[in-house]
């Protein structure tokens, strides 16, 4: 399976997977010109990843700020997450700077959403 | 009228910018962190402005992917519309307005989705942005439909609009946005 190497700019964040660990992190701003291009390859990866998945997998979030198209992207890929959640332990680390009130606000409102999963606010 | 006057009109002490045009994605997002950094070393507060720029790019956004009045650059077609950004009332508010040429036929469905997002509070609005969020109604429309309510979330006072008549087919759709 390949790995997923992108790198950050100002306003797309850096997308690594790492599929031998299954760990994924993102981070950064986003901000893409067309968010769904953007994280189609994560999407698509992530679907064929849970078809043979390891043990835990780590999905690490590092965000300052994010527009309203990755607002529904981050929803659609907690989607998925949700819907493997038997396949693979699952973790989320949604990590937010502690004066960066609507990240922890927006943190807040995904784990309300997926109660079923294991969704972590990490106060840097 | 020389480019000073010009100048002086377009951009002074209340009025921190303007621009009418195309609008791609390079100017959008480097032009509204622009504004953001200008007015944080101006002495605003870098949460107030984080609001102005998740504004000012929702707004360009929408004039970008939806304007009826667009040019083709590259194989990309790109909306054309205008934006401008007030100090208003002794300076305590910033109106965020931004304007485009619409058809008709759209109207009613903004109209729709506006009257919705003023008519809730701040609560209500984060259970709507949620609900919508979980819709998925816009996943293939770029997520334009969430970005009404995004900028409400980030306004302290009600959204406005209007739409005035351009010809037959075409309204001008113009929106209001405060911090």
């Amino acid at each position: 399976m390949n790995n997923i190497d992108i790198k950050q700019t100002e306003f797309t964040p850096s997308v690594l997977f790492d599929t031998n660990s299954g760990v994924v992190e993102i981070k950064g701003n986003s901000l893409p010109e067309n968010t769904f291009e953007f994280y189609a390859e994560l999407m698509d990866s992530l679907k064929n990843y849970f078809e043979n998945p390891k043990d835990a997998t780590l999905i690490k979030m590092e965000i300052n700020y994010f527009n309203s198209s990755s607002s529904k992207l981050f929803f659609d890929l907690f989607d998925l997450l949700d819907e493997c959640k038997d396949k693979s332990s699952i973790s989320v680390q949604w990590h937010y700077d502690v004066e960066n009130e609507s990240m922890e606000e927006a943190g807040e409102d995904f784990k309300d959403d997926f109660e079923d999963l294991d969704f972590q606010l990490v106060k840097k | 009228m020389n480019l000073y006057d010009i100048e002086k009109e377009l951009y002074s002490d209340d009025v921190i910018f303007t621009f009418s045009g195309i609008v791609s994605y390079n100017f959008l997002t480097s032009t509204s962190m622009v504004i953001k950094k200008d007015l944080e070393a101006s002495g605003e507060s870098s949460k107030r402005m984080m609001n102005l720029f998740g504004i000012t790019t929702e707004m360009f956004q929408n004039i970008m992917n939806y304007s009826a009045k667009r040019a083709t650059i590259d194989n990309k077609t790109l909306g054309i519309g205008t934006c401008v950004i007030k100090r208003c009332e002794n300076k305590e508010y910033l109106i965020i307005s931004s304007g485009n040429i619409i058809f008709k036929k759209d109207e009613d469905k903004i109209r729709k989705r506006l009257d919705k997002i003023i008519s809730l509070d701040k609560d209500s609005l984060k259970k709507f942005y949620k609900e919508q969020r979980r819709l998925g109604s816009d996943a293939h429309d770029n997520g334009a439909g969430l970005g009404f309510i995004e900028m409400a979330k980030k306004s302290d006072e009600k959204i406005k609009y209007i739409f005035d008549d351009v010809d037959q087919i075409h309204s001008y759709f113009e929106l209001e946005v405060r911090i």
